[in-house]
Parts: C-alpha cells; structure tokens; sequence
C-alpha cells in the first residue's frame, strides 16, 4: 500500500538565506512535495505522541523537525529528488528524504557551482557544473548533512536523512504530532538548522503523548553575498 | 624678611606649578602610549584576523579538515595539527593556532600537549563569538610568562562546526620593543597578576600586581622595591578582554631630575639674591645711618653753642643736601654770633637784645625817656695836645668809666659824638624810675671822673672835666636810617634840650656840673638833692625854662668849675 509522506521543503528564495531572521523557518514558506509510499508496509497500532519544541530561553521553535527512532523498521522507501541552486541560493533549504534516496543538484543559474558536504553523515563534492547535475547524489546513511558550495560562501541546504517514517515538522507553537509509533519504548529526537551540535533526543515511555525537547540554538547570523553590500567596500 | 618670605612663596609656588605640570604632562604621555600601544596591537591583532578569516572559509582547509576527522587515527590526527602548523606559518604572525569543538574540546593544536593543556579556551568564547556579525571574539588568556590575546574564528563549511583559535603573543619580547619605542616601563596585568613586565619592573612584580587593583586612570606614585615610579594603569579594550590592564610607569628619579635641577638652581639663586639683597641692605643702612650720626652730632653742638660744628658731605643724595643745609645753617649762625657780639660792642645790650629779638623795622614810637649828655671841657685844647693814638686810648679809657656808669645805672649809650655821649633812660627797656636812673648815672659819671682823674693825676695827665645835661620827655624812638644801615635812637626836642642843659654847664654862674630840665625834676621819684637855677633862656626855645643844678656830694662843692 502507498501512502503520501509528505516531504519538507524550506523555500529559500530570498537573499537572505540562512542569515536572515532568528526564526528563519517560521516566516520561510514551505511547500510539501508529494511522494507516493506504501503504507500497507507497516502496522498501524501506533499511538499518537506531542512533541513541544523549546528553545534553550523557553521560546517553542517553530519547523523543527522531530522524528522516532525505530531501528530502520519503519523506514521509508528511498526516493529521487533534487535540491536545485537558483539566484545562488539553494532550493529548498532543507530536505528530508529517507535513507538510501538519491538527490540530484541542477544549477540554474549562469555562474558554475561547487556544491559539498563535509558531514559525517555524507561527505561528497561536485566540482564546477552549471546546468544538469553531473552526478546524483545517494543519502545512504542516516544524519544531518550540511551542503555549501566552495564558490559562494553564504550558499547552505540541509538534507536530513531519516531511516524512519515517524517523523513531523512543528507548527507555529512548537509542536509537533507524530503518528504510528511503535509500541514500547522509542527514542524520539528533534533538530532545527541553528541546532548547537548534534539532534536532541529524549526517550518516550509506552502510553506517553506528550514530550517536550528543549533545543540549545546559536545566534542566527547574517552571510549575504558581498554584491548585497553595493560593490567594493 | 619681606624679601625672603617673597622669595620663598614664589619658590613654592613655582614648586608645586612644575610638579602638577610634571605629573600632567607624564599623564598625557602615558595615555598617548597607551592609545598608540592599543591602536598597534588593535591593528596586528586586525591582520592577523584578516589571514584567519581567509583561513576560515578556506575550502581546501575545510576538506582537508574532514576528511582527517572523518579517518579519526593517530596518523590523521597528526596530520591535522601538521597542517595547523603549516597554515600557523603561512599566516605568520600567530603564536598557535587550535581547532576547538563548539563546545570548547580542543581537536587538534599546535602547542605542546602541556602547554594546551594550561591553555584553556572555554565554549564562552565560542558562544561570544556567535553573538557578533563577524562570528569572531576576542580574550587574552595567560600562558606561562606570557600572555596570550586570544581570537577565536569559525571554520565554516559553509555553517559553524568547528572553531578556529589563534594565539597573538603578548610577550616580554613585545613590552621591552615597546618600552624601547615609548620610554615607559611596561606591565602587563591580568586577574591581578603581573604576567609580563619589562626587566627593570621584574623584582617589582608583587607590589605592581597589588597596586592594580587601584582604579585604573589615575596616575600613581608606586614605590617599587625601593624605587618611585610614577604610571597609570589603562585596562585593554573591553573587546579584547576587560580582566587585563597595561602598566606604563616610568621611573620618578629619571622623570622628575630636570625638575629636580630646575629646583636645585632655583634654590641656588634665592640664596644668592638673599645674600646680595642682605649685604645691599646693610651697606644701605650704613649710608643712611652714618650721615645721620654726624648730622646729630652737628646739631648737638650747635645746642651747646659750638656754631662751628660742621658735617662732612658725602654724596649727591637727600642726605648729601641735608649735610650741606646743615653746614649753611651752621656758617648763617655763627656769622649771626658774631654779628651779635659787634652789635653789643658797638651798641649797649639792651639796644642789641631789643635789636636782636625786635622785628627790624624801620620806625618808631614815642616813648617817654630821659636823655643824658655828656661832654669833656677843652677837649678840643687836649686833643691837640695828644697824638692821636694816645688820644684814643685816653677817650676810650674815659668812655669806658661813662659807659659803665650809665649801664650800671639802667641806661643805655645810644652814641658816642666825639667827646660827647648820648645816653638813654627809659628806652628801649621801658623803666618807671628813668629820672631817677639818669640823675644817679650823671652823680656816677662824676664819680667815674673822679677816679679816672686821681690816676692821670698819677700819671701826670691833665684832668678830665665833664658836663652833663639832663632832660626828661616824649621822644620817638625806634630804628632810624635806611634799609639796610639803621640805628636804633631817640629822636626829638628832650635830645636837644639836653645838650643845650649841658652847655649850661659851662655858664660859671650856675657853677654846676650837672643841669636837668624842671621836667626831668618834676619826674623824679626818689630824693634827690637839686638847686634851683631859676628861668633861663634855652637857644632854640622861645620861653625861658626853669633849670636845676644836680649837685654832687659837698667835698666836691668848693671846687670851681673852671670856663
């Protein structure tokens, strides 16, 4: 059976990119892409679990992206997809794809990108290109990978790569609904893009609906392309 | 004293004006170092960020930083700090660079093992660093005897991993070169302790670190193991790191010697001038003073009457006029002496005196006087029997015993006419009893003859006969003559009568000596024995007038008047 999972996607239209506002995703419209799944797959037993998302001053975080743990038993199928550089930005801003998808980066623009990760969930760089991806990039291990690109500081993306199918993103009061979650004991995790360090994770009880997952973020910080600034300075 | 307690004041004021100005202008200087200590530091701090940011965003750096992260063994580990060190020499102006982890764990770093260790760089750094736009901070932490001023730079691919830490050495190198440049003696101070310090500040370092507790900004005389300094403690830019301050001192000796010469010297020329004023004084005082002496000295014997006194004149000054004034005064008063003594030798001392203390005018004023002549019988025969100093000397001798008899009676000799005296009662000393005193004077002037006579008689000289005529009445009397030549006399009809009276005498009828007028008579006190010559006809009057013959004692009675 198939089932639509919907797939995060932070529009980054904007110049401002991940330098604009501290609460970057919350004012950032975001599109759902629709992937066809088979729910048949997995046991729908599940109970339903309330995460609050906090900031370390209280503040609840808005598009945050909270998943549980299920030891790569609900994970979704893999899927193709593509996180394309446009205005030297990439598009979308963050994407969350299931273990083993494959991703490819078409460059629309007219300058050459490099586009790279140095995270530990993938390491990987496509040297200068413009125009169709010169190569198709597969997530196989689960994580948070960063992507830059080595011409235009300022230019960032995430993917997060889930090997579960329990994930959600919170709403404008920091919580997030997820649904299906196995019985027992789960690890359920959140993370955000001006996380401090690695994801947050907490572990639920069976019979527990609500959690709340208190997120340590940095400061929001500016990087604009130099011509923003008007030219030489 | 004046002169002193001015000079002092001034001494002071001057003192205390040079070493407000000392301290003012050393303060200035240490701000001036201070702000181009901070500005030099503020710019190679800026370079050295300049590298590090390029560093920062550096791809190569990057890639090579994860892939050796990601092997995670000894090799790669090694190779990560090679490469630190690589980049270390490329930026150059780096004591050390370190990757640290977001939260503080150091990944890899140039220094030792053991000096890492020590070096402590806590995430606070890296969270100060989020909060600015530059994603970069500053601290100076300590590191053995030096101070470290510490920057921390993300490493940025493209989001914040891992951070970058640079070290700038804030060493003893760094104070002495700029202690050489400013002249000051350098400290560097952090959490109360004294880290770094130029050498000649290296025993001193306990009671430097105790003083920077004080207030930085105001300057301080530190006493520093038997030294004076004078400093200022200025903190670091509070962006750098507000827990280290620089200590600029400079030795007081060395920086307040040209004061201190400036005072000496000063001292120097009160001294002088104290003495000069002093020994000016004093040579002053002696030329006042000595002056002075002589002139009281003068006036003391002119008090005494020694109108010869005299001061000696020395200068051309007040003193020197004064002297000479005195002397004038002194010349003026002796001449008057001796004017007088003339006076009274040519003139009775009643008349001198009168003279002397009367206002010398000319005119006069009716008085009423006896008047007393006197002449010689055949003195024109005698005379021409004598040579003419003999002459003299016999009349003076005669006019002697006259004069003397007149005086003695009261009356003055207001003249002599050859033979003749004129002889004054009642004026200018104004006397009751003027008759009386003339008659007694002509009984006296006989008498006076008589002696005299007995002598020449021994002498084998002719006798002395003299008549007298004597008249009492209104007269004037005053100063007749002219401006400048006056004698004091008696001017009117008495004068006459009584010269007519004595020429009387010569008459053998009366056989008198002396004749008075029935005025004089009438204004007689005492008793005196007169004879009456009845009326008789005066030369000059119109009216015969009654006369009186004053005659002396009987012995002398049976003599005849010869003529």
């Amino acid at each position: 059976m198939k089932i639509t999972l919907p797939r995060l996607v932070y529009a980054s239209n904007s110049r401002q990119g991940l330098g604009g506002p501290s609460h970057l995703l919350s004012c950032q419209p975001f599109a759902w892409l629709m992937v066809i799944c088979f729910l048949g797959a997995f046991p729908a037993a599940g109970s339903e679990l309330q995460v609050l998302v906090k900031d370390q001053s209280g503040r609840p975080v808005e598009s945050a992206i909270v998943w549980a743990q299920t030891g790569g038993k609900t994970s979704l199928p893999p899927l193709q997809t593509q996180i394309i550089q446009k205005n030297r930005q990439f598009l979308p801003a963050v994407t969350v794809v299931p273990v083993g998808s494959a991703v490819r980066f078409p460059n629309q623009d007219n300058v050459q990108h490099h586009v790279y990760s140095f995270s530990f969930a993938k390491t990987f760089d496509i040297p200068l290109y413009i125009g169709e991806s010169p190569q198709t990039i597969q997530f196989d291990r689960p994580g948070i990978v960063t992507l830059g690109c080595n011409i235009h500081d300022w230019m960032a993306a995430y993917v997060v790569v889930l090997d579960t199918g329990v994930f959600a993103q919170t709403d404008a009061k920091g919580i997030a609904s997820l649904r299906n979650l196995p019985g027992g004991p789960v690890i359920v995790c959140a993370w955000y893009p001006r996380l401090r360090g690695e994801p947050v994770k907490s572990q639920i009880e069976p019979g527990q609906s609500f959690a709340e997952l208190t997120l340590t973020l940095r400061p929001a910080f500016r990087r604009t392309p130099p011509d923003d600034r008007g030219g030489y300075r | 004293m004046l002169l002193a307690s001015t000079q002092t004041v001034t001494f002071l004021l001057v003192a205390a004006a040079e070493r407000k100005h000392a301290q003012k202008r050393i303060r200035a200087e240490i701000e001036e170092a201070t702000r181009v200590f901070i500005q030099v530091v503020t710019q190679t701090v800026r370079q050295l960020g300049l590298a590090v940011r390029l560093l920062s965003s550096d791809y190569a750096f990057a890639s090579t930083f994860a892939q050796l992260r990601n092997a995670n063994d000894a090799v790669a580990r090694a190779t990560l700090e090679s490469a630190l060190q690589n980049y270390r020499g490329r930026i150059g102006l780096a004591s050390f660079i370190r990757l640290i982890s977001s939260d503080g764990r150091t990944i890899a770093d140039t220094l030792s093992a053991e000096a890492s260790a020590k070096l402590v760089v806590d995430e606070r750094l890296v969270f100060r660093a989020e909060e600015t736009p530059g994603l970069q901070a500053t601290t100076i932490e300590a590191l053995g005897d030096t101070l470290q001023l510490v920057m921390v730079y993300p490493l940025l691919a493209p989001e914040p991993s891992v951070w970058i830490v640079v070290g700038f050495p804030l060493d003893a190198a760094l104070a002495a070169e700029f202690s050489r440049l400013s002249g000051f003696e350098i400290a560097f101070v952090h959490r109360g302790k004294v880290v770094v310090c130029t050498p000649d500040l290296e025993r001193a370092k306990p009671t430097l670190a105790s003083n920077s507790t004080i207030p930085s900004g105001e300057l301080q005389t530190l006493d520093l193991d038997g030294r004076s300094f004078l400093g200022l403690t200025v903190p670091f830019p509070e962006d750098f790191d507000d827990r280290t301050q620089i200590a600029m001192l400079r030795s007081l000796e060395a920086e307040m010697a040209p004061f201190w010469q400036l005072e000496r010297v000063l001292i120097v020329l009160n001294a002088i001038a104290l003495l000069v004023s002093g020994i000016a004084g004093v040579l002053v005082a002696r030329g006042v003073t000595r002056p002075l002496i002589g002139l009281a000295e003068g006036v003391g014997k002119i008090m005494r009457g020694d109108y010869s006194a005299r001061v000696p004149v020395n200068s051309a000054d007040e003193l020197g006029a004064l002297a000479s004034a005195f002397n004038r005064m002194a010349i003026g008063l002796e001449e008057r002496d001796q004017a007088r003594d003339l006076l009274g030798k040519s003139v009775s001392p009643e008349v001198a005196h009168e003279l002397m203390t009367s206002n010398l005018e000319l005119g006069g004023e009716i008085r009423s006087v006896t008047i007393l002549f006197s002449d010689l019988r055949e003195f024109t025969t005698f005379s021409e029997t004598q040579s003419p100093h003999a002459l003299v000397e016999q009349l003076n001798a005669y006019f002697t015993e006259v004069t003397g008899a007149v005086e003695a009676a009261g009356g003055v000799v207001d003249k002599y006419i050859g033979d003749a005296v004129m002889a004054i009662f009642g004026a200018p000393v104004q006397v009751a009893d003027h008759a009386d005193r003339a008659v007694s004077a002509a009984l006296a002037i006989l008498q006076a003859e008589e002696n005299l006579n007995r002598e020449r008689g021994e002498q084998g000289l002719s006798p002395f006969r003299t008549g007298i005529g004597i008249s009492t009445g209104a007269v004037v009397a005053g100063n007749v003559g002219s401006a400048k030549r006056h004698n004091y006399t008696v001017i009117g009809n008495e004068v006459n009568l009584a010269s007519r009276l004595e020429s009387l005498t010569k008459q053998t009828i009366f056989r008198a000596r002396v004749i008075c007028s029935d005025a004089t008579r009438a204004a007689l006190k005492g008793a005196h024995a007169l004879r009456d010559l009845g009326e008789t006809e005066i030369r000059g009057k119109k009216e015969a007038l009654r006369i009186w013959a004053v005659d002396p004692p009987v012995v002398e009675r049976e003599k005849e008047i010869p003529d």
